[in-house]
């Protein structure tokens, strides 16, 4: 018996050690193929798809979100009750049985999409039917808060989530982002396991973007655009607003717009960013540019006088003419060339020029040339290449035969307002990683200065003369501010053929506020306005509107008669007349016609520029003028009271401080 | 219980600790698989808040969107735009002269 005992447990023995070795063996010694079937049983790759980035505005408002939706699809081979299938889906998703069931139907298709981009609620609700066959995917979908806000700036999606128009075209890798693949272990139902401590749930995401663009500001902008349109029965309106300094895009819009939540909705005309992508041939405000550069070359004072013909003068075979037959002018300054917009003084200022010098100085100011913006499919503009036939010469003169885009004006009126230097223009203020959480910010990109310092001053102090009393851009004017700028109303090029359309202008205003130290440099443009068409009836006001609200929003305070004390003499005597209360509050904004008669810039009646002069050479130059000059100081010329380029005072004498 | 008694129970304490050490791995094991599937659970609930988190946030900023503001206020409201005439300028010079005027006053009647 006891020997019986013995030999069975033995026997168990042996075969518990066999059972053992083999564990082990199993479990301890390598084998590539048990791995592999290990792996393949218990691991699994997951790939995460990456949330695509925000955008932002400068205020964090947003723009652009991404939200997790889910997509409905079917292996219609194993449902099992189709037509049951089909109704609960059909009421679920508001469709039609027959369409959800036509899907479904054919038992031999292994994959068909139902319906895409379910809300959660939606899609958790099928969820608990438990149908077998039906399965989701999760997908993100973009989602436009303020609908047609910033519309074609900011571009749409494809079906697939790429972009398609505008930023989300631009930066559509940072935007995407990367998906993530990750390898987790599963259990027996396929659960992911966790893995030292982390489970691979979260989704990647893309960059943040935050733009220059406040969104504020834009809004504002595309309403007065709309009722320009609306107002002067106009095919679209476009307008652009920068930071001064930076060229930074504070607003951009074209109107009419679109709801960028429906882009397939809008035809391809409302979906494009005209700033950046139509280049048009800008008419008068284009007289500031070749005065500037004449400017700078030294070929021009804005004292220097031009005869200008009676408003006709022939250029070769053709006859140039003022806008209207009633301009019968004489002898212009070139301020008032500008102010008044003479087709005939421009083109004798562009003679004087010559057309190497003009096409450079329009090239240097960023005409005909991509500016290099972060905005995708930008226009370059045209400046045809040399040579040019003298009608040419006179054409580009007054902005006709050369295009540019919107974008190009205003950039270009920022190089003028910001003390002479040509930026590049930017819309990304920063974009931060998403992952890391870097901000990698956007600075300001100087491309080249255009003007000197002076030379920009007298610049600035001709272009307020064009929204004083008697200039073409009165309506521009915003009490309490003085405002620069320039009226332009140019014909409409024939798209189809030669010439231009007959009665179709494109009126535009481009300027900056405040003139004396120039926050915002605003360009809009009126296309084919048919109630009115002169820049100065259709643009100047909307212009106007678009400044004060601009000004009022970031704070910047008018000129206060209150404020006078401080104010030069002139100005203090001219408001105190009308000004009699003593209440401290309200304090009253000088209206813009009392601007007009503060900023007043008589014919020849400029300071002249006499910066870095000796005393002689000082002398030598204001010789034949009726002014006295008093000297402070010894040396060249530092400063000059008042400035360069101002109104002489009425007692005619001006202080010159030399270092 | 005698050392004699207990010597001779020794190895089977050895082998209970063996097996008391093996189930508390295997316990401890099981315990981390139910937390990790309690992880699991936590981390879909989380994202699940999460996204309807962003989902509000999306309906805040359709509800906040100036169209919409602006309309709400000029037709619910029957506000009108604001006009740049409608706003009071205090400025700090004049604050400075009233406040003079003031003090003047105050200094007199002191007297």
């Amino acid at each position: 018996m006891k020997s019986r005992i013995v030999v069975i447990f033995v026997g168990i023995l042996v075969l518990w050690s066999m059972l053992v070795l083999r564990a082990a063996y199993l479990q301890f010694l390598p084998n590539d193929r048990l791995n592999a079937l290990q792996n393949r049983q218990f691991q699994t790759k997951v790939t995460l798809q990456a949330r695509r980035g925000a955008i932002v505005d400068r205020n964090g408002r947003d723009l652009a979100m991404s939200t997790a939706a889910y997509s409905l699809y079917a292996d219609p081979k194993i449902i099992e009750n189709k037509r049951v299938a089909a109704r609960k889906l059909a009421k679920a998703l508001n469709m039609s049985v027959d369409a959800v069931y036509g899907k479904i139907k054919d038992g031999n298709r292994r994959f068909v999409w139902i319906q895409r981009m379910l809300e959660q609620n939606k899609a958790d609700e099928i969820k608990a039917w438990d149908i077998r066959g039906l399965s989701f995917v999760e997908e993100w979908r973009r989602v436009y808060p303020n609908e047609t806000l910033l519309a074609q700036t900011l571009g749409f999606l494809g079906s697939e989530g790429q972009g398609l128009e505008g930023l989300e075209l631009g930066f559509n890798q940072a935007l995407a982002g990367n998906q993530k693949k990750v390898s987790v272990k599963r259990d027996a139902r396929g659960r992911p396991l966790i893995h030292d401590g982390l489970l691979f749930t979260e989704n990647p995401e893309g960059d943040e973007l935050r733009l220059t663009v406040d969104s504020e500001l834009q809004y504002r902008l595309e309403s007065e655009l709309v009722n320009a349109v609306e107002t002067f029965e106009a095919d679209h309106a476009v307008g652009v607003i920068l930071d001064a300094k930076t060229s930074a895009v504070l607003a951009l819009a074209s109107a009419p717009s679109f709801d960028v939540n429906k882009p397939g909705k809008a035809t391809a005309e409302y979906r494009r960013n005209k700033i950046v992508t139509d280049a048009f041939e800008p008419g008068s405000t284009m007289k500031t540019f070749v005065i500037a550069a004449a400017l700078r070359d030294g070929l021009i004072k804005p004292s220097t006088k031009f005869y200008c013909e009676k408003g006709s003068y022939k250029v070769g075979d053709r006859i140039i003419r003022e806008a209207e037959s009633k301009e019968k002018f004489e002898d212009l300054t070139v301020s008032e060339i500008l102010a008044l917009s003479s087709n005939v003084g421009t083109t004798k200022i562009a003679f004087k020029m010559g057309a190497d010098n003009l096409r450079q100085g329009l090239l240097d100011f960023g005409f005909g040339t991509r500016l290099g913006v972060d905005l995708p499919g930008e226009a370059r503009g045209m400046v045809q290449a040399l040579p040019w036939r003298p009608h040419l010469l006179s054409n580009i003169s007054f902005g006709h035969g050369i295009s540019a885009t919107p974008l190009q004006i205003a950039n270009a009126f920022a190089a003028i307002a910001n003390g002479g230097v040509l930026n590049t223009p930017y819309i990304l203020q920063a974009k931060r990683d998403a992952e890391t959480g870097v901000l990698t910010e956007t600075a300001a990109k100087p491309i080249r200065r255009v003007l000197s310092a002076e030379q920009a001053a007298q610049m600035r102090a001709m272009l307020v003369g064009v929204t004083t009393q008697g200039g073409t851009g009165g309506n521009a004017r915003v009490d309490g501010f003085m405002v620069g700028g320039k009226t332009g109303t140019a014909q409409k090029v024939n798209p189809t053929g030669r010439g231009y359309l007959k009665g179709m202008y494109v009126s535009s205003f481009g300027g900056f506020i405040p003139a004396n130290d120039p926050k915002f440099v605003i360009y809009v443009a009126v296309d084919s306005p048919r109630k009115a068409y002169y820049g100065a009836k259709v643009a100047a006001p909307l212009f106007s509107r678009v400044a004060s609200y601009a000004v009022r929003k970031e704070g910047i305070a008018p000129l206060l008669r209150a404020e006078l004390s401080s104010a030069d003499p002139k100005l203090k005597r001219l408001v105190a007349a009308d000004f009699k209360s003593t209440k401290p509050v309200p304090k009253e904004v000088i209206t813009a016609a009392e601007l007009d008669r503060l900023t007043e810039v008589p014919t020849g009646e400029a300071v002249p520029n006499l910066m870095n002069l000796t005393t002689r050479e000082v002398l030598r130059r204001i010789n034949g003028q009726d002014l006295r000059v008093k000297f402070v100081g010894q040396g060249l010329v530092s400063e000059v009271v008042p400035g360069v380029g101002a109104a002489i005072p009425d007692d005619k004498e001006i202080t010159v401080i030399l270092k | 219980m005698s050392s004699e008694s207990f010597r001779q129970l020794k190895p089977f304490f050895s082998i209970l600790i063996i097996i008391a050490t093996l189930f508390s791995i295997v316990f401890l094991q099981m315990e981390e698989r139910r937390m990790g599937y309690s992880v699991l659970k936590l981390t879909r609930e989380h994202k699940k808040v999460w996204e309807e988190k962003r989902v509000k946030e999306i309906a805040l900023a359709k509800v906040t969107r100036p169209q919409l503001l602006d309309s709400v206020a000029q037709q619910k409201f029957t506000l009108k735009k604001v006009q740049a005439n409608q706003i009071i300028h205090l400025s700090g010079a004049m604050s400075e002269s009233v406040e003079k005027v003031v003090n003047k006053g105050l200094v007199k009647k002191d007297l």
